[in-house]
């Protein structure tokens, strides 16, 4: 697509993300989402292969799974559609993306969380309803998948308090997710090549 | 940015030749609205999915308590915000407002607030301390022409649908409270809705001049002959109504090539809530009356449409717990 | 106050004592501003006045206006602060007077004859000194005249009036105060025949009542164009006899 002067680069393309909220305005959370979707796609899109244009990423939140407070999943479902959308306009990428959120929770019976916590995966908004008041920590975590085996971390966006371990183990918990998520993906996007490509036959 | 897609001459062309010959690109005749699709939310009140061919747009109704403008204490807030990102097309530029933008937001906006489609009355809650605000969001997914058309479907079916939780008023004098129950324990109020607006937008195509433009003749001769011959015009007179194509419904195709356009707001009460045509082509009186009573049609169609949806959403809704239980609640 | 007062008196006079059929008065003058621009008029229509200043054609100052078969047109309109009775400064951002410029600008780029003049621009200014009601129309009115004045071929003259409906009674060209009370439509046509370029009903009104509304300022928009076509007339004469062509 065409740059505006003022954005164009000369050696590679300018990428444009855009995020608006499902209600109201956009703010500085639709700015922190913006950032962090830059952060992940951007290096994954091989840019430097469309110099002096703009790839333009328009995500519109349609309807919220966060409660008021995170936007953790907002954030992931984000990089997924980003992802499933660049494949879709046949964007050149470098590998495959796929993000996850994990929240923990105290459980009643602990003051803090630690390890002993409960840890949900994926939450869905009326679980995090139910835990909303418990939340000690939330991690949201992007791999780079290769072949469909977890190869690098791209993103690992953790609030809270938690422990050293409990990061950890949300990484491997995340890793899991993600190349079942990646799977689930892969299913779709083979499913529509195959509806689109029935003109072959 | 990209600039604003210009069709190309050939479209052009092609487009009006087909139109001469009273043929549409999409098979559809001159009356005829696209396929419209309304589906609500099955999780959440007031978010609304409108599907008129390709366009789509969602709208997402929310209500909260606050403060009333001091100058209106009776009456509540009631915002429609139709920001059109580029996701509907890479023309509109994201924070800024172009031009269509403001028409169609400016349409919506006298279609729906001005006509009084939601008695704002209603949303005053203790008069100049609170009341609620309701705000439609109005997203716009797909652009393929019509989207004033489809986001006004989308706000008026979105009231409707909407259920604000249910409040009750507790102590007397300043130390009064709102208490708001949560729609899992009471059974949340439908909004004061007066009437359903329903937007039809109408576009002129002059085809004597698409004719002409095939025949050879240029625009320049064309000129000459409105200038000199009196005789000619009052020819022109007669003819008018086969010179205008008048088109329902138009794609974003249809939007970029016509020459005119008309918006009509109309209810099912027979009643014209918004005239909106801009000076583009000029049209006779007679169609544009026309134009109106077929809005009022087409007003119908869709209301129809829209309560029948709302129903096959309210027996969905019927068959889980939340209505059985609400049901027992009212017996009480 | 405004409860006292009767919008229609059962005699069938309105608060400013004209019938329904009636329009107010009209006044205007061509060629006001002779210096300061290409094409000038003022527009008094009662008690609202519109200043009218035309510049061009000339070479658009931004490349982006460039239309490589016709003339753009440029509209700004200014409302002077103190033309209502409460001063409120209106910004030029203000989405009703953005609206009323791109309506006034859709209107004329379709009557001026505009192939004539390709990869220019005219530039149309708007002052809105005092309003009691029809704004637009007196814009649309005084750009008619500030155009001929310029000298800029037009196909006709575009006249636009306003009729509101009150109950079942049809009124001609509404004051500030009708206006607020009635629904009403503002029409502009081109020309003394039927072709109507521009059309804006804003409040909720019955579709039987449409067509008297429409056809009562129909024969508002000619009478209007015949006042505005003496004016020309005799300013032309006067000059003529001035020999200052």
């Amino acid at each position: 697509m065409e740059v505006n002067k003022r954005d164009e680069l000369p050696d590679v393309a300018t990428l444009e993300i855009v995020v608006r909220p499902d209600v109201g305005v956009a703010s500085t959370r639709e700015q922190f989402l913006q950032d962090r979707i830059r952060r992940v796609v951007g290096p994954v899109i091989a840019l430097e292969l469309h110099p002096r244009t703009l790839i333009q990423i328009v995500v519109q939140i349609v309807q919220s799974g966060d409660t008021k407070a995170l936007n953790t999943i907002a954030l992931s479902a984000s990089i997924n559609a980003t992802y499933m959308a660049l494949l879709d306009a046949g964007v050149p990428l470098r590998s495959t993306v796929s993000a996850t959120s994990i929240v923990c929770y105290a459980t009643s019976s602990t003051q803090a969380a630690l390890t002993t916590g409960g840890v949900l995966i994926d939450p869905t908004r009326p679980e995090l309803e139910k835990i909303e008041k418990d939340i000690t920590s939330v991690h949201t975590i992007a791999y780079e998948l290769k072949g469909g085996q977890m190869e690098r971390l791209l993103l690992s966006e953790s609030v809270g308090s938690f422990t050293e371990d409990e990061v950890f183990e949300c990484y491997d918990a995340a890793a899991k997710v993600c190349e079942e998520t990646n799977r689930t993906m892969r299913e779709a996007v083979t499913k529509s090549v195959q509806q689109k490509g029935r003109w072959r036959d | 940015m990209p600039r604003d897609l210009t069709p190309s001459t050939i479209e052009n062309t092609f487009v009006l030749k087909a139109l001469t010959e009273r043929i549409r690109l999409d098979s559809r005749s001159f009356n005829q609205l696209r396929d419209l699709d309304i589906s609500f939310s099955s999780t959440e009140y007031g978010v609304v999915d409108v599907k008129l061919g390709r366009t789509r747009v969602i709208a997402r109704i929310s209500a909260e308590i606050t403060q009333p403008y001091t100058d209106r204490p009776y009456d509540g807030l009631f915002i429609i915000s139709t920001e059109i990102s580029p996701m509907a097309a890479p023309t509109f530029e994201a924070g800024r407002k172009s031009e269509d933008e403001l028409v169609i937001s400016r349409i919506i906006e006298k279609s729906i607030r001005r006509s009084g489609a939601l008695d704002t009355e209603s949303l005053c809650i203790i008069s100049g301390e609170k009341c609620w605000a309701v705000r439609a969001d109005v997203h716009f997914l797909d652009h393929d022409g019509g989207l004033m058309d489809a986001a006004c479907i989308a706000v008026s079916a979105g009231l409707l649908h909407f259920r604000r939780p249910d409040i009750t008023i507790e102590g007397v004098g300043s130390r009064r409270e709102v208490i708001v129950h949560p729609i899992t324990e009471r059974v949340p109020v439908p909004l004061a809705v007066l009437h359903v607006p329903v937007c039809v937008t109408f576009s002129f195509f002059d085809v004597r001049k698409a004719s002409s433009a095939i025949s050879g003749r240029t625009r320049k001769d064309e000129a000459k002959d409105v200038d000199e011959d009196d005789v000619e015009e009052e020819e022109e007179e007669e003819e008018d109504d086969s010179s205008v194509a008048v088109l329902v419904d138009a794609t974003l195709q249809e939007e970029l090539l016509r020459h005119g356009y008309m918006s009509v707001t109309a209810n099912t009460n027979r009643e014209i809530c918004q005239i909106q045509k801009g000076g583009d082509m000029p049209v006779d009186v007679g169609v544009l009356l026309s134009c109106s009573e077929a809005a009022i049609m087409v007003a119908e169609k869709v209301t129809k449409l829209i309560n029948k949806r709302l129903k096959e959403d309210e027996a969905r809704r019927n068959v889980g717990n939340l209505l059985v239980e609400a049901r027992a609640e009212n017996d009480r | 106050m405004a409860s006292r007062m009767e919008i229609f008196s059962p005699e069938g006079l309105r608060i400013d004592g004209r019938r329904w059929n009636e329009v107010r008065h009209f006044r205007c003058a061509i060629n006001t501003h002779p210096v300061s621009s290409d094409g000038s008029a003022i527009i008094e229509q009662g008690n609202t006045k519109v200043i009218c200043n035309v510049i061009g054609p000339v070479e658009p100052t931004l490349r982006s206006r460039v239309v490589p078969d016709r003339v753009s047109i440029s509209v700004k309109v200014v409302v002077a602060p103190f033309s209502t009775i409460d001063r409120r400064k209106r910004s030029q951002n203000d989405s009703r007077i953005q609206e009323m410029c791109s309506s006034i600008q859709h209107v004329f780029e379709d009557a001026v004859i505009a192939h004539l003049f390709p990869r220019s621009q005219i530039d149309v200014n708007l002052y809105v000194v005092a309003q009691d009601g029809g704004v637009l129309q007196a814009c649309i009115n005084a750009t008619t005249l500030a155009l001929i004045d310029a000298g800029v071929p037009m196909y006709d003259y575009v006249c636009a009036c306003t009729a509101g409906m009150l109950d079942r009674e049809v009124l001609l060209d509404l004051n500030r105060i009708e206006e607020s009370d009635m629904p009403f439509l503002t029409m502009a046509t081109i020309g003394s025949k039927r072709k109507v370029a521009l059309l804006q009903l804003e409040m909720k009104v019955q579709f039987d009542r449409l067509e008297p509304m429409m056809a009562a300022s129909m024969s508002g928009c000619h009478h209007i164009r015949d006042l505005m076509d003496n004016e020309v007339r005799k300013h032309g004469k006067s000059r003529l006899e001035r020999g200052s062509l």
